[in-house]
């Protein structure tokens, strides 16, 4: 990547490449004069905590995108393995035993969605979207619509512990952004994502094995969205097969606020941490202020199209 | 190898100076005070001078959602309302049904210092930690027409168990006796959101009540989440059994409009003389229900009393500000329904009893 110096660099070249940074700061200084409460230490915290389930899955997201793909089973997924590790609790009284299942069942299903798309050719969009829907649709099924309640108490008093004063939910998010750095950027792994989402037949003549990739792109996505899937279970002490509808649509508005390109080749994880963190700022100010949820998603249509056309004027300019 | 060394190197730094800037941070906002054992009067709310002395009184509103009309009207006249009763502002917020944005904006809410938040929850069990957080931050949580599944400082509901036992007797007992028919009577519930402890009571009223009468078989009880679902789920029970005479519908009275229309659909929908007559038993007493049964489309619904679920609730929390408080023995009140039909809603009405018809429904 070409290095922009201090000297030649524009206004519009800041905003091409730090513009998602300057609309967060952006976003804090309004909300904060607005509202004398938004700008607390303790608000901060509780943005990040609130935002570290999103977090997590959103990094997975970043993944398969940047390989070229698209993994819209993660809100589908995330309720089924909130609702199979809430049966096991329930049931046997044991988390550990309950985590383990359900990340076993995180890497069946990342699996079988790597295979549907490498050898049975069926679209990522299409494939995902399928196991997103029947995963979903099993677990309605063994609840009968309820929800599933009645964990241990020290699981469900998890998400409200501290660690040096951070929520724990949030030391989490941030250990799981520093695997997730070190495997893409750092790992002959993440070099190989990257080159099957910018050029996948040159990446296959170079030996590498892309099915492999796009199986792995797979199981990680799930394996993030299993550890969502505990937060969001730790956060409420309930399973419900109907939660988080929207959250694959909201992975990747985050991954592209902060980056990753939909076409593949590039992505950022940290950019995708801003950009959860921007919407997480944005709707914990619009909810200081008393906004109604619409207005919020009109909001957060809003911040996507800027981002997406921001991305796109970026690409034209070969920043 | 060099690249490597400097994000392990940015890593420790950035821990070390994650440790210093938590061990020097203040206590968050809102955070309950060293002295925990202190509660406000006799109640469960803890003392928390940051939210209970800084001057403003914030009323917070968190619902579960704003589908459907007596939601709408309810924070509405909360809005209209709040001045009257003392506070000096109002954050309203609606979850949309989603059980995460709600512990999020109950959380926001305490961070925004609201002395009382007032909760419609998504899920009894699934706020009960965040509420937990809210009452040892010193923040009075009320709940409104459904419960929370944790102590909190006052809880206003509708009986929904009796609401449910009184569509089920209303029904049986004025239509159905043995003897009338020769086989069984086929019956059908609609069921709604079953996390909902409204939706659950409902249901647990009806199927107790009719388990007294049996002639009386219940041959579906699809479960239909959205109005649009309503629709579809009568239409294939009475495709499955033409001879059913009465459909429960357990989840609210938005789901009577589409559940008339599918018996007009299928030619069902009869002259409340005519021996066919389908009956249609709700809960809520909205006004498309109250229409309904007015022009005999519909049978019944027990009305729920929104208009006291905004003053009784209001005045709670007033009389919290004044230091008259609530006693955690005596802190959850059930509000019994009436049962609207064709004979009586006049008279309910004159009552001043219909809150689809009085003056909360005004707020629009």
């Amino acid at each position: 990547m070409r290095k922009i110096s201090a000297k030649s660099m524009s206004f519009q070249k800041f905003l091409l490449n730090y513009g998602l940074y300057a609309a967060m700061v952006a976003t804090i200084f309004v909300f904060a004069y607005l509202n004398s409460n938004y700008l607390t230490f303790g608000n901060v915290l509780n943005i990040f905590e609130q935002s570290a389930y999103y977090m997590v899955c959103a990094m997975g997201m970043t993944f398969v995108l940047i390989s070229k793909e698209v993994d819209l089973s993660v809100g589908g997924m995330l309720a089924a393995l909130t609702v199979l590790g809430g049966f096991i609790m329930k049931d046997t009284g044991s988390v550990s035993k309950a985590l383990m299942v359900m990340l076993g069942a995180a890497v069946v299903l990342g699996l079988f969605n790597g295979i549907c798309v490498v050898i049975l050719k069926l679209p990522s969009f299409i494939a995902t979207i399928a196991t997103g829907y029947i995963v979903r649709g099993l677990a309605g099924f063994y609840t009968d619509g309820a929800a599933v309640s009645g964990f241990p108490a020290a699981f469900t008093k998890f998400a409200w512990q501290k660690v040096m004063g951070m929520p724990v939910l949030l030391v989490i998010a941030v250990a799981m952004l520093i695997i997730t750095v070190y495997v893409l950027n750092f790992t002959a792994f993440g070099r190989t994502v990257f080159s099957c989402g910018a050029n996948k037949k040159a990446t296959k003549l170079m030996g590498v094995r892309i099915n492999i990739v796009c199986i792995a792109v797979f199981v990680i996505s799930a394996i993030c969205t299993c550890v969502g899937a505990v937060m969001v279970m730790t956060r409420s002490g309930v399973a419900r097969f109907s939660t988080l509808p929207d959250l694959q649509m909201q992975c990747i508005a985050a991954a592209v606020i902060g980056g990753t390109s939909l076409t593949g080749g590039k992505g950022n994880l940290v950019g995708t941490v801003v950009g959860v963190l921007l919407f997480s700022l944005v709707q914990s100010g619009l909810n200081a202020l008393g906004v109604l949820s619409f207005w919020q998603e009109i909001f957060t249509g809003a911040i996507i199209i800027m981002a997406t056309v921001l991305d796109s004027a970026k690409t034209r300019s070969n920043v | 190898m060099k690249s490597k060394r400097i994000f392990a190197l940015v890593l420790v730094v950035l821990v070390a100076l994650a440790s210093v800037a938590c061990s020097a941070a203040p206590a968050p906002a809102g955070g309950a005070p060293a002295e925990a054992a202190k509660f406000v009067g006799d109640t469960n709310v803890a003392y928390n001078p940051e939210i209970q002395e800084d001057g403003v009184k914030r009323l917070g509103i968190c619902y579960s959602a704003l589908t459907y009309s007596a939601s709408q009207l309810l924070v509405k006249n909360y809005e209209k309302l709040y001045k009257d009763y003392g506070f000096d502002e109002i954050i309203s917020l609606s979850a949309d049904g989603d059980l995460e944005t709600q512990i999020s904006q109950i959380q926001d809410l305490v961070n925004q210092k609201c002395d009382v938040i007032v909760i419609n929850s998504i899920d009894a069990n699934g706020i009960a930690s965040v509420c937990d957080m809210a009452m040892q931050a010193g923040v009075a949580v009320m709940a409104v027409d459904r419960k929370i599944g944790t102590s909190i400082y006052y809880t206003l509901e509708t009986d929904n168990v009796s609401a449910g036992r009184d569509c089920a007797m209303t029904v049986a007992d004025w239509t159905f006796a043995p003897g009338i028919a020769d086989d069984a009577v086929h019956v059908m519930y609609v069921i709604g959101d079953m996390s909902s402890s409204a939706q659950y009571d409902r249901l647990e009223g009806v199927k107790g009540t009719l388990a007294f009468y049996p002639w009386i078989d219940v041959v579906a009880t699809p479960s239909a989440l959205e109005t649009s679902e309503v629709y579809d789920a009568v239409i294939d029970a009475f495709t499955a059994d033409p001879t059913i005479k009465a459909v429960f519908v357990t989840g609210g009275d938005d789901s009577v409009t589409p559940v008339v229309s599918a018996l007009r659909e299928l030619g069902k929908l009869y002259d409340p003389q005519d021996p066919n007559y389908v009956y249609i038993a709700s809960v809520d007493g909205a006004l498309n229900a109250i229409e309904a049964i007015e022009a005999g489309e519909s049978f019944c619904t027990a009305n729920q009393r929104f208009d006291l679920f905004c003053t009784q609730i209001l005045e709670v929390a007033q009389n919290y500000m004044n230091g008259e408080y609530v006693s955690p023995n005596a802190n959850t009140v059930q509000l019994s329904c009436s049962m609207v039909m064709r004979e009586t809603v006049d008279n309910l009405e004159e009552l001043g009893v219909l809150w689809a018809r009085g003056w909360f429904a005004e707020a629009k």
